[in-house]
């Protein structure tokens, strides 16, 4: 795989993650960290046209992990309530222009990560609803919760292929945080990496021949790439800074990243072949 | 861990016969505490602390006492590295202070007998908790009333919101028994609005003419206060208007606070973030002469109060929020912090501290989180002549309860005063009778 040159895509410095493409591939989200508020802002992909989305509200709940339906139309993200110095974590889904907000998986406990199936029609999630992190699958509209994951260690991050046929997530049921795959019904898990220091967050390519991931089996926060089966690993921002939260562009010919490579945290992007 | 005068009479915790004959010399002599000491420092570097509070309770495990060997249950998913320090291991995510050990000591069996935040916090900033109404005064607010106040610039500064357990301010932050005027002097920083200072307008919003007002206002309140009261103490309304419009009419203490002073790339490297540009401007206020500076990293303890900007207490998630956030912001400030120092020519006379109210619970709970441990956890202590690639104290396998050399939140305390030049003897003729023994491996 060859890495094209870096673009810096936004210059404000303030904490970012999550980034992720809107499926034509023309616009991003990802939350920021700005004046007191961990919100969800837009932006085209060429880092112009800036907007939050989320809407200022008067408790600053904490709201992060946008992932856009494929038709476009709706974003699922993690909504934080506060309940004395504790709180829950919901899943709830929005149009792009930040309005028509629906609360679509709830419960005492935490509920985060929601990514659509690539039809549409389901959404996979990680929750602590029955004890420790585990991977779940719902449908669209936050019903007829089924879990995938049933392990004493921690399951986050799931990803679907782009034919459905798989999901992959990160686990550390071996001793440490790896990357893993498995059916949709959570059978046929297969591990893809092994390494002792963490691999995690994995995001499929849209064209299903790669998944990349953050690592910091270098020393440092990295963003690689492997092969489906995990072979031939790629180090694809290779920069002792911190960069994480990789995710691809629809046409899997370019990726978006956070990055504190010039000492601040922003989003990256670099066209890969 | 200060106790006013009630224990005379005592020889062990005490104030002792000596201690008070001590005392009675000084006023004989004609000089008050603080005058003896700045005649003492005369000429001498300037000694001063900074006390970086991770409010909330860090990890332990996750932090500077990693137990690789221990059971994935109770070790988490993270790795533990080596250090500078053959011997040394911290956590993976801190890298940068791993290539740093030679330059701290690491305390690692620091314990009391609370989980609760509030007064957990109180023990660690006073050495003691409160009893009977009676609240000690925290560290910065002692230096404050042994220092005195040096204007334009008080001796106790605190950057950051006042600590709060939910909506309640924690009681030990402030000058406790010795009353409000030693309560510290407090800045803010954040990424917005940059250098705030609670007790002032903006300066654009004030002429010199209302703030004559003001001043006037103020004197004459605080004399009706005293007519009405008989008091004779200076009141904390007073005390705090009298820093804040020192440092107005100062233009070099103002200078302290302007942060886009620094260069572009020291900024960078302390982070652009809250709890980053917090520990330049303490770089900066030490470097002013500030002999005690507190940088609270938040408000609240939970990660998501402080509107997703919170504290170190991870019942739920520890692994992913401290990952996402907090290790890597703590590595890079501390780091920068350390070295910023040494380039100053201010990290021989200054002490950094960094520790929380308490642990976390080695064995990870069901949420992926780590409750309140208060058994046994950790701190980092660097520069003041304290002697860095050295480890006190030992926990056991799984990082529960301390094996070797148990550490009191006391000693912590009496430490610092002890690398700020403040003596047992200084602290009786306080009248305050220090629990604790220096820890005398740092010294």
């Amino acid at each position: 795989m060859k890495v094209g040159p870096l673009r810096r895509l936004t210059t404000d410095g303030c904490f970012k993650q999550n980034p992720c493409f809107s499926p034509d591939g023309r616009e991003i989200a990802f939350v920021r960290h700005y004046d007191d508020e961990f919100s969800i802002c837009v932006m085209q992909a060429d880092g112009t046209h800036f907007r939050q989305i989320t809407e200022h509200r008067g408790d600053k709940a904490p709201q992060y992990h946008p992932d856009w339906s494929p038709d476009g139309k709706h974003i699922a993200y993690t909504f934080f309530t506060f309940a004395g110095t504790d709180g829950s974590q919901h899943i709830q889904t929005m149009t792009p222009d930040g309005k028509n907000v629906e609360r679509i998986i709830s419960g005492t406990q935490f509920n985060q990560h929601p990514v659509w199936s690539p039809d549409g029609k389901q959404i996979a999630f990680c929750s602590m609803r029955d004890g420790n992190p585990e991977i779940y699958v719902a449908d669209a509209d936050g019903k007829n919760i089924r879990r995938l994951t049933q392990n004493p260690g921690l399951d986050h991050h799931p990803t679907w292929s782009p034919d459905g046929s798989r999901i992959a997530f990160d686990s550390d049921r071996d001793g440490n945080l790896e990357i893993y795959s498995m059916d949709p019904d959570g059978k046929n898990v297969q591990r893809l990496t092994d390494h002792p220091s963490a691999d995690e967050a994995p995001r499929w390519s849209p064209n299903g021949k790669y998944i990349a991931f953050t690592t910091f089996r270098d020393g440092n926060w990295e963003v690689y790439v492997i092969d489906t089966d995990g072979k031939n690993p790629i180090n694809i921002s290779n920069h002792p800074a911190y960069d994480r939260f990789p995710a691809w562009r629809p046409d899997s010919g370019a990726l978006v990243w956070v990055s504190r490579r010039d000492n601040v945290t922003d989003l990256y992007l670099a066209e890969v072949s | 861990m200060w106790i006013l005068g009630e224990e005379r009479g005592q020889t062990c915790q005490g104030v002792t016969r000596r201690g008070l004959l001590q005392v009675g010399l000084l006023g004989a002599m004609g000089l008050s505490l603080p005058q003896l000491l700045q005649a003492q420092e005369a000429g001498k570097p300037q000694k001063a602390v900074i006390l970086l509070w991770l409010w909330g309770g860090p990890s332990h495990l996750d932090t500077f006492d990693p137990k690789p060997d221990a059971p994935s249950a109770y070790r988490g998913p993270f790795r533990a590295i080596g250090s500078n320090v053959p011997g040394i291991q911290v956590c993976e995510y801190l890298p940068e202070l791993a290539k740093r050990a030679d330059r701290y000591a690491l305390l690692r069996t620091i314990h009391h007998e609370t989980n609760d935040h509030g007064i957990a916090g109180t023990i660690g900033l006073t050495g003691k908790a409160a009893s009977g109404g009676r609240v000690m005064p925290s560290m910065g607010s002692v230096v404050a009333r042994v220092k005195g106040y040096r204007p334009p610039l008080s001796s106790f500064v605190s950057v950051g919101k006042p600590l709060h357990q939910g909506h309640r301010p924690i009681q030990g932050e402030g000058g406790g028994i010795l009353g409000a005027p030693y309560d510290p002097f407090r800045v803010e920083y954040d990424e917005v609005h940059g250098v705030q200072i609670r007790d002032l307008v903006s300066p654009e919003e004030l002429t010199a003419g209302r703030l004559d007002r003001r001043k006037h206002f103020l004197e004459t309140l605080d004399a009706a206060q005293k007519q009405l009261y008989g008091q004779t103490e200076t009141s904390a309304l007073s005390r705090s208007y009298e820093q804040a419009f020192a440092l107005l009419a100062s233009q070099g203490a103002k200078a302290v606070f302007e942060l886009d002073k620094e260069k572009p790339g020291v900024r960078d490297r302390y982070g652009r973030y809250r709890f980053g540009q917090s520990c330049l401007l303490a770089r900066r206020l030490v470097e002013s002469g500030v002999p005690f500076v507190q940088v609270n990293w938040s408000s609240h303890v939970e990660a998501e109060e402080d509107y997703g900007d919170g504290g170190w207490d991870m019942h739920y998630r520890n692994f992913e929020i401290i990952q996402e956030r907090h290790l890597w912001m703590l590595d890079q400030t501390l780091s920068a912090l350390l070295d910023d120092l040494q380039q100053h020519g201010l990290l021989d006379h200054t002490l950094v501290v960094a520790m929380g109210e308490f642990g976390r619970t080695p064995k990870i709970n069901e949420k992926a989180g780590r409750d309140h441990w208060n058994n046994c956890y950790s701190a980092l202590l660097a520069g003041g002549g304290v002697p860095g690639g050295r480890v006190v104290g030992v926990s056991d396998a799984r990082g529960e309860f301390p094996v070797e050399r148990p550490i009191k939140p006391a000693d912590v305390c009496l430490t610092i005063f002890d690398r700020l030049g403040i003596s047992r003897t200084n602290l009786l003729a306080l009248e305050i009778a220090p629990e604790g023994e220096v820890i005398e491996e740092l010294a």
